[in-house]
């Protein structure tokens, strides 16, 4: 490789530093433990000045609590291409090699059942009814593989298919050889079986990001618009309480009572850290350079956010996934946010 | 040139971000045979061929195409390779050798996953990091957790053969000593691994009628097949006389496992009328936890409902269920069946 | 019950009938016999007679138990698949093409749960360090080293209280309430998601 002297000596300088963090730490707190270790516990180790400057006793930053809360997902996410490929591979798979379909165990011979298994049987030759016509033994049970462009795979297709026979007896016009009694006489559908709700909502058509119907299958996070106008998770400065009990007053105060929610755990799941451009001074005296927010996770069952008699001056509020997140927020607070926030 | 002159160890590093994700075929100094046919294969790509058209795709008729072939009803030739697999295990060293259980030609061969379990899509997306951020529990950087000590004790005293005597057994009851906790990460969540489960039916030992319906009821709720057990010894308290057979039990793993729980917490607990929940002194102190099922609550099952009228009056058994997770104390293992919805009642011992 | 719809189908494994149904040639049979009575009508290939023998006294067995001892015990099996050449082939790229996404997949969720932990474990190394006044000290004057999150360091409960606080782990092993352990399901519910929930 022709690399120039000047880049391999400062490729080399870094490539010689590229330890791992840990180990990194390992090395450097060696002597810090042994230094903490070695150290009496009274006031003649404070007298020792350290080489480097130390913040001055002045100095604080403002601590928040913030609260990150999601509505998990609520239904299963659609299927890869491949997956429901593969998994109607697997069952037409499983047709021929499988036991036979112990049939007069579930269907008694000479009822209504048994009379529509038959006819069924013959129009899709085996008892799964979402698989396609496929028969697993005979003549043509080499050919399992499904054709380029086959709509068998498709949930959506399946379910079709499970209500259509669910709906339909499979009798057709001239089909009146066995009045069977019990039956009903009549060639056309039985009453009409509900079909299941669609996976697209309303919410997701008309694009409502309040609503909590929208994007089912990701996790939604609650966004809300503070006084200077910028998106954030709610948060609230605290003190003499835990960060738990904290996060809790924070959603209570910030979006109303009428939210059914859980506060996962003690330990928070991130941090954002805000410098101030000038240095405000506090009423202890103090000059506070910034503001540290620690997010604590929580989770919603029921409810809405109400931000009517809010005592943080919210505007508004939205709920978003986590790519719809990173359009609202600003840079750097994205970049503290982004890996507390699940994928799906 | 500079490259040379660094140890090997830092050349590496400096070129593993320059390092691309498919490796080119570089030229190397060694020639061996098989160097010009592999920078061939190397540099194919089925995705460089575009699919058929769709007119050749919709045209495509395999029945067809295999008639135009075989003239009529006239049998196939035998083919040049009969392959069977073989039906023992003659040892690593026989010639032949049987194919993997994911060779289709296998005895052993079972059609794969049908679905993505619900409850296992629940547990990636949502369970698994709450779980990791209620157990969380912080290191500080560099913190390498102490070595195990030794945990059984040696025999200590005047006596001369305690030299060099194997160590003592366990404190407590039994021959086996309690898991140790590992630190919580994000690798080690616990997660159910296996769903088992039981039926004992005294009267089989009798009556072999009981049994096989007690095995007919477990693979219908299981969509595994049960294995029988005989008793191991005479306790007359259950009913119990060794050698006879008397229970079966069923291995639920991944996929089955998955669609026989969310059924159970789903469709089946609900429906029990007046049930306070599972009591959550349950578990083993190992991780897994069992809960029992009385007859009446088998027969809630979709699969025992939609021919109940196929089995015998009284003769559908209960069972228990036992959950065997990742976790390696009652309390982890309490937290994650609470998590995918099992109601437990009472205190946690 | 007709049993012999099957044989065309599979290659029968050892006898076909176990159980002492009568294997009674067609033109003997009634066209129509009720499930209920017992099968009194022999002929030379049926066994009824010897099982009859065997089980005196006591009435015959439920025809529901005979029915399902026949399906688990189902003498027609299965053989091992047997694919041509190309097939093979094809059924071998599918299940490469299956497990190299299973593996994909797998390590998606875990560098998921990787940066979940990792950006857990940098909010509470922060808060070990902090002090009151939000402001980070060194590691020395920090406590928390090692597993005991209440050590404390040379400034004493000042630094990291929150911390400590984070690191209790009291009444966080029952406190998972019902209604979060819900399971995803396939399709949303019919009244959608409870947007009128009232605290009462």
């Amino acid at each position: 490789m022709n690399t120039g002297q000047q880049t391999t000596r400062r490729l080399a300088a870094r490539a010689g530093r590229s330890v791992c963090w840990s180990c990194k730490d390992t090395l450097s707190r060696k002597y810090a433990s042994a230094a903490a270790a070695a150290l009496p516990t009274d006031d003649q180790s404070l007298q020792h000045i350290p080489p480097v400057a130390q913040p001055s006793s002045q100095d604080s930053y403002g601590i928040k609590t913030g609260v990150v809360l999601s509505r998990p997902p609520q239904i299963t996410r659609d299927l890869h291409p491949l997956e429901s490929a593969f998994f109607l591979y697997q069952r037409r798979l499983n047709e021929r090699t499988a036991l036979p379909f112990t049939r007069y165990f579930y269907y008694k011979k000479r009822t209504a059942a048994d009379l529509e298994w038959k006819r069924k049987i013959k129009q899709r030759l085996t008892p799964a009814r979402d698989i396609g016509r496929y028969k697993g033994y005979g003549e043509e049970s080499w050919n399992d593989e499904l054709l380029m462009g086959a709509k068998e795979s498709d949930i959506h297709h399946q379910v079709e298919k499970l209500i259509e026979d669910a709906e339909q007896t499979g009798a057709q016009d001239g089909d009146e050889a066995e009045p069977v009694p019990g039956a009903s006489n009549s060639k056309k559908e039985e009453e009409k079986i509900e079909r299941p709700m669609p996976r697209v909502t309303e919410a997701d058509l008309k694009n409502d990001v309040k609503s909590l119907n929208r994007q089912l299958q990701r996790t939604l996070y609650l966004l809300v618009k503070n006084q200077e106008g910028r998106w954030i998770f709610p948060q609230d400065t605290f003190a003499q309480e835990t960060l738990h009990s904290a996060a809790g007053r924070v959603l209570t105060e910030s979006c109303g009572e009428n939210m059914h929610t859980w506060v996962v755990g003690n330990a928070p799941i991130g941090y954002y850290q805000q410098d101030y451009q000038n240095p405000i001074k506090t009423l202890s005296g103090l000059r506070e350079l910034g503001a540290k927010t620690f997010f604590m996770k929580a989770r919603i069952m029921a409810g809405q956010a109400n931000l009517e008699g809010n005592k943080l001056g919210l505007t508004d509020f939205k709920w978003l996934a986590k790519e719809e997140v990173q359009g609202e927020v600003d840079k750097s607070y994205w970049h503290s946010v982004k890996n507390m926030l699940a994928e799906r | 040139m500079a490259l040379r002159e660094l140890p090997f160890r830092t050349a590496a590093t400096l070129f593993k971000d320059a390092r691309p994700a498919i490796r080119a075929a570089q030229p190397t100094s060694c020639r061996h045979a098989s160097t010009e046919p592999i920078k061939e294969v190397e540099d194919a790509s089925s995705f460089s061929i575009p699919p058929p058209s769709e007119e050749l795709a919709k045209s495509f008729d395999p029945i067809e195409r295999s008639k135009l072939r075989r003239r009529g009803k006239e049998p196939l030739p035998p083919s040049r390779f009969q392959y069977r697999p073989p039906k023992y295990y003659r040892g690593p060293l026989h010639p032949h050798q049987p194919p993997p259980v994911s060779d289709p030609a296998s005895r052993l061969f079972v059609p794969g996953p049908f679905s993505l379990p619900r409850l296992e899509q629940t547990y990636q997306s949502t369970i698994a990091s709450d779980l990791l951020t209620l157990t969380y529990q912080h290191y500080p950087p560099g913190y390498r957790a102490p070595k195990a000590p030794q945990r059984l004790r040696e025999w200590v005293g005047d006596h001369p053969y305690f030299k060099n005597r194997p160590l003592r057994p366990p404190r407590g009851k039994g021959d086996v000593l309690r898991l140790i906790t590992p630190p919580r990460t994000f690798r080690n969540i616990p997660k159910i691994t296996r769903v088992t489960v039981h039926s004992m039916v005294p009267e089989a030992q009798e009556n072999s009628a009981y049994l096989h319906i007690a095995g007919m009821v477990v693979q219908a709720i299981t969509n595994v097949r049960a294995t029988p057990h005989k008793a191991r010894e005479n306790v007359v308290a259950w009913g119990l006389r060794e050698g006879k057979w008397v229970s079966v039990t069923s291995d639920l793993e991944r996929e089955d496992a998955h669609h026989f729980l969310s059924k159970l917490i789903d469709v089946v607990l609900p429906k029990i009328k007046e049930w306070k929940g599972v009591p959550a002194s349950t578990g083993d102190g190992s991780g897994n936890m069992s809960l029992g099922l009385t007859s009446d609550h088998v027969a809630l099952f979709p699969e025992i409902e939609v021919n109940y009228d196929s089995y015998p009056p009284k003769m559908i058994p209960g069972c228990y269920i036992t959950i065997h997770t990742d976790a390696t104390n009652d309390k982890d293992a309490f937290l994650l069946l609470q998590s995918i919805g099992i109601p437990f009642y009472g205190k946690r011992k | 019950m007709n049993f012999s719809t099957f044989r065309s189908v599979f290659r029968p494994v050892g006898s076909i009938t176990r159980f002492g149904q009568a294997t009674v040639p067609r033109q003997n049979a009634p066209s129509i016999r009720p499930s209920t009575t017992p099968i009194t009508g022999t002929s030379s290939f049926s066994s009824t007679a010897n099982l009859q023998k065997r089980k005196r006294g006591g009435a015959p067995t439920d025809p529901r138990i005979k029915a399902i001892r026949y399906f688990l015990y189902h003498p027609l099996t299965p053989r091992p698949l047997h694919f041509s050449r190309l097939r093979y082939l094809r059924h071998w790229t599918i299940h490469r093409a299956w497990m190299l996404f299973l593996r994909k997949r797998r390590r998606a969720e875990e560098l998921e749960l990787e940066r979940q932990y990792n950006s857990m474990r940098a909010a509470c190394e922060h808060l070990r360090l902090m002090d009151s006044n939000g402001m980070l000290v060194s590691e020395a004057e920090a406590g928390g080293q090692g597993p005991d999150a209440m050590r404390l360091g040379v400034k004493g409960r000042e630094v990291g209280r929150l911390y400590r606080a984070a690191m209790i782990k009291r009444g966080v092993y029952g406190s998972v309430p019902i209604e979060y352990a819900r399971c995803q399901t396939d399709f949303p519910s019919r009244d959608g998601w409870n947007h009128e929930w009232t605290r009462e």
